[in-house]
């Protein structure tokens, strides 16, 4: 992996094109959650797709996943969904923060051995996401879409990490 | 030295995100031009992905119907045998309609004009209910209209770019329409909360209401168009009476813009002003009714009923017209099911009020 730690002006030049991929991914990920993938057996199909690629960043290549990116990515799905602006951006800056403070415990393992730690920032992000609209909405709104989602969600993130370790992996060779 | 910077920079973002969630709560138009901006620029790319996307839907949700199509055909034959029962009655009805229309020299409905769009996106979070069609400004498209499907109406614009527009749907947490329960013509506020079931708010009189009644909008506003469908009263729950769409909420291919004309500067000034369309509330059934049961003395009574309330500024536009005008608004209006139940004396009117609540409340 790249070291973000130097100050020359080639590293920092390498760091600053380093964070432009999972940003784009994240961006990208705003979108591909947006499709209109309609719902099975009632169940709505809206699996929160920038989460898991924050998640996965943030624990395996932690300085090219950047607060301002998250920030960013977050903004992109409030402007893109008609949601409040800074709420999914305040969502995932929350993500963020659980993500690095548990990253200690799964450095060095799998992606998909992080799946229990994912399991963990779901239901941080779930609480946010109630509490925050909640709030704005001044309203407490259904407790169960959120929970749906954040499951379908955290089912299908070994999926997502095993694509994403694929993508980056073709990308780097 | 990689973590500071960090820390630093998630306080600042977290400051940021908490100021635009303020600025957004005390005025929500400041992010609008923002959020139009971002619609536009990523609709050519949600067009190429959301094609194959409906794509498989359509196939899964087509492999469920093959489950399912023995019970699916012998439903179909049953409503179908009975909508051509209606058709027939509503064929009958049409022309008693345009006959009485063309005797009181009703103006016609104002033009209804619409732009179908296909669903690129559908926000599907936890507590927004909001989707993305590929038509905008560029289609006649603007903020306040309705978007129908083939059931009714299913929600209106709340922002638009050239190319697509956000429709926030009726089951939205901030989704309020104006609407009357028939038969009574019962308003009430039709709120979503998120589920899939609405909610009747502030419902004038809920005594004798079953379930099955149907729901239409009453178009106040100028811009939701009278007597759009939206759905059935479904039950009661806990005080709170719940309307059921036959629309699915979460897979609409195919919407419909619709561009309501209010009826301004055409040769009746009367007809499309909001205080003629108040008075047409104030008309009970039963008086319009009982002067409607003999067409040919309805002309006098009408006039005798409506000569106070008419401005004067209506009534000499009305004058070189032989039939009282102002009060066949009413009548056309107030009572569109009602005029043919007594004038034709046909039984098949009764089914017209009957029927589609028994249909849709299966």
């Amino acid at each position: 992996m790249w070291s973000a730690g130097g100050s020359s002006v080639s590293s920092r030049l390498v760091r600053g094109t380093s964070v432009v991929v999972p940003t784009l991914v994240g961006l990208f990920a705003v979108l591909a959650a947006v499709l209109p993938y309609g719902a099975l057996g009632g169940i709505p199909l809206a699996p929160l797709f920038p989460l898991a690629a924050i998640f996965f960043f943030v624990l395996t290549r932690p300085d090219q996943m950047t607060p301002v990116s998250v920030f960013a990515i977050g903004l992109f799905q409030d402007l893109l969904t008609g949601s409040p602006a800074g709420l999914w951006a305040m969502v995932y800056l929350v993500a963020y923060g659980v993500t690095a403070a548990l990253r200690v415990l799964f450095v060095g393992r799998s992606a998909n051995a992080a799946w229990p730690g994912f399991l963990v920032v779901a239901a941080a992000v779930g609480g946010a996401i109630w509490l925050l609209a909640s709030l704005f909405y001044a309203t407490p709104i259904p407790p169960m879409p959120v929970a749906g989602q954040l499951m379908l969600t955290a089912a299908l993130y070994p999926v997502m990490a095993w694509f994403l370790t694929l993508f980056l992996s073709q990308g780097e060779s | 030295m990689g973590m500071v910077t960090h820390r630093t920079s998630m306080f600042a973002m977290v400051v940021i995100a908490c100021l635009f969630l303020l600025l957004d709560r005390a005025e929500a138009t400041v992010f609008e031009r923002a959020r139009e901006a971002a619609t536009d620029a990523v609709t050519p790319v949600l067009e190429i992905f959301s094609g194959p996307v409906s794509a498989v839907r359509e196939f899964l949700a087509g492999i469920q119907g093959y489950l399912a199509v023995h019970e699916e055909n012998a439903r179909l034959r049953e409503e179908n045998a009975r909508l051509l029962a209606w058709q027939a009655a509503a064929q009958q009805l049409q022309r008693t309609v345009n006959r009485y229309n063309a005797l009181l020299n009703v103006p016609v409905d104002p033009s209804l004009e619409y732009a179908t769009g296909r669903v690129v996106a559908d926000d599907g979070g936890p507590f927004r209910r909001t989707l993305i069609a590929n038509v905008g400004a560029a289609n006649g498209v603007e903020r306040g209209q309705a978007a129908v499907d083939e059931h009714g109406l299913i929600g209106r614009i709340v922002g638009v770019g050239n190319e697509a527009s956000r429709i926030l749907l009726v089951t939205d947490l901030n989704s309020r329409v104006p609407v009357y329960v028939e038969p009574g013509r019962r308003r009430a506020i039709l709120a979503g909360d998120n589920s899939d079931l609405l909610r009747l708010d502030y419902l004038e009189d809920d005594e004798g209401i079953e379930p099955g009644a149907r729901v239409v909008t009453t178009g106040e506003g100028g811009l939701i168009p009278p007597g759009l469908p939206v759905g059935v009263v479904a039950g009661e729950q806990g005080g709170i009476w719940r309307v059921s769409s036959a629309t699915r909420f979460d897979s609409i291919d195919y919407v419909r813009v619709l561009r309501f004309l209010f009826p301004r500067g055409v040769d009746d000034p009367g007809i499309g002003l909001p205080d003629a369309a108040e008075r047409v509330e104030q008309i009970s059934p039963e008086e319009v009714t009982t002067e409607d049961a003999t067409p040919d003395a309805a002309e006098p009574a009408a006039t005798e009923e409506e000569t106070a309330p008419v401005p004067p500024s209506v009534s000499p536009e009305l004058a070189p017209i032989d039939t009282p005008t102002d009060a066949s608004v009413d009548v056309e209006e107030g009572t569109f099911t009602e005029i043919p139940a007594e004038a034709t004396g046909d039984t098949l009117a009764e089914d017209l009020t009957e029927g589609p609540a028994e249909g849709e409340g299966d």
